[in-house]
């Protein structure tokens, strides 16, 4: 049974992807498909977004053409999550290119966690340490492309904006081999990003860092969150071992001048 | 810390996919895209099959689809994963060889994290290992389909093996259904009707399958669509984790 983090944790988030996406939070609960037009306020800069909590699924868009279109195509009753299946985001991006969007399409899919259990920090490896990166490591490194998912990559400029502070899992001679790196992704939540590279895996350092990650945001009063892509096994398991649960999941529409 | 259990869990499971997909088991841990000619016994219902262990990706298609998978296989190895990529195009391929196939969306794999122990049956409830005459009796309602199957299916009926049932009086309240998954790994279905939700039934009847199937000597398998996110959190309340993913390209009949 959920404890009472996970309870307090998904509840905040399903409230914020809710006010995100346009939609009530009692519309992941509904069993159908919600088709809703993005706020203007909303953070999120992707054309569709197609999300789910599990029961219930919500189609976000930001040109109320494709919400027409949305509702048009939408899967039979009990069958929401057929929203995910190519032939309605590719037939969504299809769409989009025929209204002008002329380089729209569909992005993979990723899962979310929220926070259900707080864990104690863990040991590194002997010699190992973790600390603060500043901010011209935090340039320099991304740069490399080493940590693009703790990082971001150097034309990224939304998610450069956003960036809040990096730690590094350094080994005994200094040099940076595992990064973590936390954005500002909706009010009062930061997710986390993290690389290590695949010479220092199997070590524990994604675990280390994923933890030393969650108690700053914690300490700062905000809330952690934590996605992978859909068949990234190992990263999942890295978000379980370090106390998150499953929420939601996502797929998307976009164009990509609109993302950087 | 990984349990001896979940270790010798993920080698066996690792050593039928092998047997399965025509590849080797270093293939899984290659960080790239291997591509291996399908066996033949497994060539027939399914084209293509793609697994991931997350470290590295292998696609086992039937020969008379190596070379254009080939040709469209992807740079990075997990994207062979996304239906967009390499799945939708081949159902695209075969029409127009004038050939009808049919892609399943990937799917999250999980195996216990440690020797599975049957949780106790609520009071009130009774709990009781079942077979084929109560699939016969309950199938046709297709309140259960995913521990029995959907009515109509003649290949899921080949591969449904036994069941674990609680009952609420003469009610099946919770279903867990164990399939054929591969030699010596048997899968676990479950459904709970729909006025017993949200009790922690699904939980007692996964835990009790799954605790016959290891006392049977084999391994217990659970899968769910990424996107059932209800279904993945249930997996890990069961004891379960996540260890790959699959896709399937299958021939459908004219």
């Amino acid at each position: 049974m959920p404890g009472s983090l996970y309870r307090e944790s998904s509840a905040i988030m399903k409230a914020t992807l809710a006010r995100q996406m346009g939609c009530q939070p009692a519309d992941y609960e509904s069993h159908e498909v919600t088709v809703v037009e993005r706020p203007a306020d909303s953070r999120e800069p992707h054309l569709v977004l197609v999300t789910t909590c599990g029961t219930g699924s919500v189609v976000s868009v930001r040109d109320p053409r494709l919400g027409d279109w949305a509702r048009a195509n939408a899967p039979k009753p009990g069958r929401n999550q057929q929203i995910f299946l190519p032939k309605f985001l590719e037939g969504m991006a299809s769409e989009a290119r025929r209204l002008g969007y002329a380089d729209a399409r569909s992005h993979s899919s990723s899962g979310g966690m929220v926070l259900a259990e707080e864990r104690p920090p863990r040991e590194l490896p002997e010699g190992f340490r973790i600390r603060e990166l500043t901010g011209a490591e935090v340039e320099a490194l991304r740069s490399t492309l080493q940590f693009d998912n703790a990082l971001g990559e150097p034309d990224e400029t939304r998610r450069i904006a956003a960036h809040r502070i990096a730690f590094a899992a350094v080994d005994p001679h200094g040099t940076v081999v595992a990064v973590t790196g936390i954005w500002d992704q909706y009010p009062g939540i930061d997710e986390l990003g993290l690389d290590v590279l695949r010479e220092h895996r199997g070590a524990g350092l994604a675990a280390a860092l994923t933890i030393h990650a969650i108690r700053w945001i914690r300490s700062e009063g905000r809330w952690p969150i934590y996605t992978h892509g859909f068949t990234n096994v190992r990263s999942m398991n890295n978000g379980l071992a370090c106390g998150f649960r499953p929420l939601w999941f996502l797929s998307a529409v976009f164009v990509p001048e609109d993302m950087h | 810390m990984a349990s001896d259990y979940f270790l010798d869990a993920l080698d066996r499971y690792r050593a039928v996919r092998t047997k399965e997909l025509g590849c080797t088991p270093l293939d899984f841990d290659s960080h790239a895209l291997t591509i291996a000619p399908r066996p033949a016994a497994e060539a027939s219902r399914f084209v293509l099959a793609a697994f991931t262990f997350g470290t590295g990706t292998v696609v086992s298609v039937a020969p008379e689809y190596l070379e254009w998978t080939r040709a469209n296989a992807p740079e990075t190895h997990y994207r062979a994963m996304f239906p967009n990529v390499l799945l939708g195009p081949m159902v695209e391929e075969a029409r127009a060889r004038d050939e009808s196939l049919a892609y399943r969306s990937p799917n999250l794999s999980f195996l216990p994290e440690t020797e599975p122990f049957a949780l106790p049956i609520p009071s009130g409830l009774t709990g009781t290992r079942v077979g084929p005459d109560f699939r016969a009796q309950h199938v046709a309602s297709n309140t259960y389909h995913n521990a029995l199957g959907e009515p109509g299916d003649d290949y899921v009926a080949s591969l449904w093996r036994f069941g674990f049932v609680l009952y609420a009086g003469d009610t099946p309240a919770a279903v867990a259904g164990a399939y054929h998954d591969y030699d010596g790994v048997i899968e676990i279905g479950i459904d709970v009707a729909r006025s017993y939700r949200g009790i922690g039934l699904a939980r007692v009847a996964v835990t009790n399958l799954a605790r016959i199937i290891t006392d049977k000597g084999a391994v217990p398998s659970y899968y769910c669509a990424p996107t059932n996110v209800r279904s993945h959190r249930n997996a890990l309340a069961c004891g379960f984790l996540p260890v790959a993913s699959a896709a399937r390209v299958m021939r459908q009949e004219s």
